[in-house]
């Protein structure tokens, strides 16, 4: 029985990544500037072979506007959803995201400081993610002044760190020049990873790598935790420590994203229940199957706002506009539950 | 692996004390029922055993051994804890719930392979969930969920089973079986330990017994020997009576009938409140 | 004899008729000096009716380019006496009109403090037709505002009619009109000889990635000067429009202009590896549309000169370096009696 389970989740694993390697190529080949899959490969098989593109102005579109967006997309959505079925595990609450201890409004104060300062792009990212982990910090604080460890301590917390930046947001978007730091700070908050470069992508890459893999090492003993604190205490494990790196890492996957793409909500929240149709609870599986989901998603979420209208559609109207209807639609599947 | 309570106190950081100074054994092949009225203690007690809870004075010694300064896993190698509820939010199946038993001899970042499914299964199978493994622990029944519970810490393979109140739910039916399951479980080389406010179940394990008053005090001993009608009343402050059945060979306890708010008639204890 | 005895009663009605006269002569008198100009009725860009009783005297408003109708007629800021905001004005302005620097700031765009305008006491407020709604704020407190939707050539000399008439400056308004008709009329003729014609694009200040369309002032100068518009039939109705850089890389313009008041550089550009592959990049064809004491592509009097600028960089050998000058010379020699260089205005 093991042996099948295990060939479902593998079959799946593989669906969703060549699904992932599919749409990249169909990803690459959309765009104002034409081109079509055999142009896409033919100048990928360039690059492999290190010999000289023969259209420059392709090899620059595909190399250095493209493939930089769709890496972002990618990483920003495998980011959001699995910091958002941590979150959900570690609280054991399904109806969590990634903003619950106020990573995205802090991150938000972040970048309206950094507009108002006249920051450019890397200014802005940087502090973004500063105070991104600082809205954090602040929440953890908090549970520490109530002298609880517990989650609703937590939850709590981050509610009041949460308003607070709201708050000190709209102070700034008050001061702000309504005719160009305004509208710079509300088309941030909007989301969109059109502008991201490869610098910054780059910045946040490492970030990806080693609090994803951590997360994925230690999905079986988030398992542990989503059953309560004080069981995973008998079972030997030091819940204050272990639940402290993985939130922490979870914080740091969110952060990050949000730095690079602004704030783009209900992808933490409904990929990881999309997962759950797919593998169950289970982290071990859960996990890996939610970063390729959550990539895809972006990526095909992305590359609609940049290929099915002449004007952009921000980012996180789109995850909106998708993810509210979808996620009642799983609500209603489970509704049994839900009574 | 013999576990010994000494002189064991607990008091909250706001100063209030629960017990004072227990002292008594945990034995392999029996079952130790604490007795005592709600509010008592009995289940700050097994957090205490389980180090979920630190003790403000005294030590448990495992084989000698204090366990003030172990580390978590070691207690959990040794000590299981079923809890009184399980309230799971996701809908893992009964197997990779009872699979998470064997945590504590699993390196941080290990993932259970053959080997501890094995363990899990063997634990299911003793428990007779087979039917179950493969459902989903949020749609079975509450009986079903404590033996998946045991289940769980069968599969840790401690020394000593601490449950907590494991019949408070459950009609008089699924009361016997789990009891019969405590039984077999001490046959079977753990010690068990279980808290209850009923007298019969004492009576019916008819093993040893630690009885935990309101006052933090506690007597520890046989049931046969100590489990008296003084001790009963005085306990629950209330006339309790104590009485052999021949017939069926099974010592109960009934109460003698509705007084004026079941008061001991005897002494009227002035600093008892109901 | 019999004289002409002239009794009480007839002497005072002569002398009350000899009164009314009088007093009707001077009536008559009076009403020709009180209105030595007579009072002036406008019709707006929004289509009002906007009466002055005199040329106005104490200008206010919150836009650049039209209070720089007023500064061009009077070739100083005198007349102004309330303005949006200190960072508004043109460079230019301190070397020409310094006395704008000190003048009151009444507000900008939606934020305008009705009770420093009221203290200022202006007798005409000059309003842009985006914030035509503000007007009712205005009239009640009884300043006359004169609404102008500037953008391409005909609107510039119509506002140049307004505002003259509205300032008693009709003849000045009259030779800047006369000048711009010929400078276009001139550079037309030049473009048509023109052999090839460059694409061009033009950029925004804000954004590098905005556009000018076919509704602006920028791609008219362009298409006039002998240049042909990248974005022409693109976005027709909307102004400065986003893009995608992808788009940009498609449209491939041989030259790229961008803004003097751009938040970037022409640097900027050349050194972003996203836009390498256009050609204007390639041949490093990216200028910074002049000037750096005024934008000479707003829509003002001096976008005149832009249009001279533009032919000059995209058909030297037809219209040189000396020609343009001499052009700019014309001009501001007329409009504030000095001439500034070619560095100071940012010409290469």
């Amino acid at each position: 029985m093991e042996f099948e389970r295990n060939r479902r989740y593998h079959t799946i694993l593989a669906g969703l990544a060549a699904a992932l390697a599919g749409f990249c190529l169909i990803a690459l080949s959309v765009g104002r500037y034409s081109m079509n899959p055999a142009d896409v490969i033919r100048v990928l098989v360039e690059r492999i072979t290190d010999t000289t593109p023969s259209d420059y102005a392709m090899h620059n579109v595909v190399f250095i506007i493209r493939i930089p967006r769709i890496a972002s997309a990618i990483l920003v959505g495998a980011s959001l959803s699995l910091s958002g079925a941590v979150y959900q595990g570690v609280f054991k609450n399904p109806l969590v995201s990634p903003d619950l201890l106020g990573v995205s409004s802090g991150a938000c104060v972040g970048a309206a400081i950094a507009i108002l300062g006249g920051g450019g792009m890397s200014m802005i990212q940087v502090s973004a993610f500063a105070m991104g982990m600082i809205a954090v910090s602040i929440s953890v604080a908090i549970t520490r002044l109530l002298r609880s460890d517990s989650n609703m301590a937590l939850v709590l917390a981050g509610i009041v760190t949460s308003g607070f930046m709201t708050s000190v947001l709209g102070i700034l978007k008050y001061v702000a020049d309504p005719e160009t730091q305004l509208a710079e700070i509300v088309f941030w908050q909007m989301g969109s990873v059109a502008s991201v470069n490869r610098a910054q992508m780059l910045a946040v890459l490492p970030v990806f790598i080693i609090c994803g893999s951590l997360l994925l090492a230690l999905s079986w003993r988030i398992n542990i935790l989503s059953f309560g604190e004080d069981e995973a205490k008998t079972l030997g494990m030091n819940v204050p420590l272990f639940r402290g790196i993985v939130i922490a890492c979870a914080s740091f996957l969110t952060a990050s994203a949000v730095s690079i793409s602004g704030t783009i909500g209900w992808i933490g929240l409904v990929i990881p229940h999309l997962g759950r149709l797919l593998t169950g609870p289970n982290n071990t599986k859960l996990l890996p199957v939610t970063i390729l989901l959550g990539g895809l998603f972006m990526l095909i979420v992305d590359t609609l706002s940049r290929a099915a209208m002449s004007v952009e559609i921000p980012l996180s109207i789109l995850t909106g506009i998708i993810g509210a209807p979808f996620f009642a639609w799983l609500l209603w599947r489970q509704r049994e539950a839900v009574r | 692996m013999n576990i010994s309570v000494e002189s064991l106190g607990f008091s909250y950081p706001n100063g209030k004390r629960v017990f004072k100074s227990l002292t008594f054994q945990i034995t392999k092949g029996r079952v130790l029922s604490i007795l005592g009225p709600n509010g008592a203690g009995k289940s700050t007690l097994l957090a205490c055993i389980a180090r979920l809870l630190m003790p403000t004075r005294g030590d448990i010694l495992f084989d000698g051994r204090s366990y003030l300064r172990m580390r978590q896993r070691e207690i959990a190698c040794a000590v299981g804890l079923v809890p009184q509820d399980i309230v799971p939010s996701f809908h893992y199946s009964v197997l990779d719930y009872v699979v998470t038993g064997c945590a504590p001899r699993m390196g941080l970042f290990q993932k259970p392979k053959a080997e501890e499914y094995e363990i899990a299964w063997t634990a299911i199978r003793r428990m007779r969930l087979e039917h179950i493994a493969e459902q989903s622990i949020m749609k079975i029944s509450g009986g079903e969920r404590q033996q998946v519970a045991i289940a769980r810490v069968l599969a840790q393979r401690p020394s000593v089973i601490l449950l907590d109140e494991p019949t408070s739910h459950l009609d008089i039916g699924n009361q016997m079986k789990v009891l019969s399951m405590l039984r077999e479980l001490a046959d079977d080389g753990y010690g068990v330990v279980m808290t209850t406010h009923n007298p019969d179940h004492v009576f019916l394990l008819d093993d040893e017994v630690a009885v935990l008053d309101r006052n933090g005090n506690l007597i520890f001993g046989n049931s046969h020997d100590i489990v008296n009608e003084e001790l009963l009343s005085e306990l629950y402050g209330t006339n309790l009576r104590v009485l052999d059945l021949d017939e069926i060979k099974r010592r109960v306890c009934i109460a003698e009938g509705l007084g004026e708010n079941g008061q001991i008639t005897k002494e009227s204890d002035a600093s008892e409140e109901m | 004899m019999r004289a002409f005895k002239i009794n009480k009663r007839q002497l005072g009605t002569v002398l009350a008729c000899i009164t009314m006269l009088f007093v009707l002569a001077t009536c008559g008198v009076a009403g020709e000096t009180s209105n030595p100009e007579g009072k002036i009725t406008l019709v707006d860009h929004i289509g009002r009716t906007v009466e002055l009783p005199g040329p106005a005297q104490r200008v206010i408003g919150t836009h650049n380019p039209t209070m720089n109708m007023v500064v061009v007629l009077d070739g100083n800021g005198h007349r102004i006496v309330g303005f949006g905001n200190k960072d508004m004005a043109f460079g230019l302005y301190d070397l020409v009109a310094p006395e704008i620097n000190e003048v009151t700031q009444i507000g900008k765009g939606r934020n305008i403090n009705m009770e420093t305008v009221m203290a200022v006491k202006p007798d005409l407020m000059m309003m842009p037709a985006r914030f035509a709604s503000q007007v009712p704020q205005f009239e009640e407190i009884g300043v006359p505002c004169l609404v102008l939707d500037v953008e391409k050539f005909e609107s510039i000399k119509s506002a140049l009619t307004l505002v003259g008439k509205a300032t008693g400056q009709d003849e000045r308004a009259r030779r800047l009109n006369d000048f711009f008709d010929e400078k276009i009329k001139k550079i037309s003729a030049i473009a048509e000889k023109a052999e090839t014609k460059p694409t061009v694009l033009m950029l925004s200040g804000s954004s590098m990635t905005a556009v000018s369309t076919d509704a602006m002032l920028q791609n008219l100068m362009i298409e006039t000067a002998g240049g042909i518009n990248v974005t022409a039939g693109f976005q027709p109705d909307e102004l400065w429009t986003d893009v995608d850089i992808e788009q940009i890389i498609a449209w491939n313009p041989e030259v790229i202009y961008i803004p003097v008041y751009a938040d970037y550089t022409v640097e900027d550009i050349l050194n972003d590896p996203k836009w390498s592959s256009i050609s204007a990049v390639q041949n490093r064809r990216v200028y910074m549309f002049p000037s750096k004491l005024e934008p000479w592509d707003y829509p003002v009097a001096s976008s005149a000169l832009g249009l001279c600028w533009t032919c000059y960089n995209l058909h030297p050998e037809l219209y040189s370096f000396e020609d343009l000058m001499a052009d700019v010379d014309e001009f501001y020699q007329f409009v504030y009696g000095q001439t500034f260089s070619a560095e100071r205005l940012g010409i290469e």
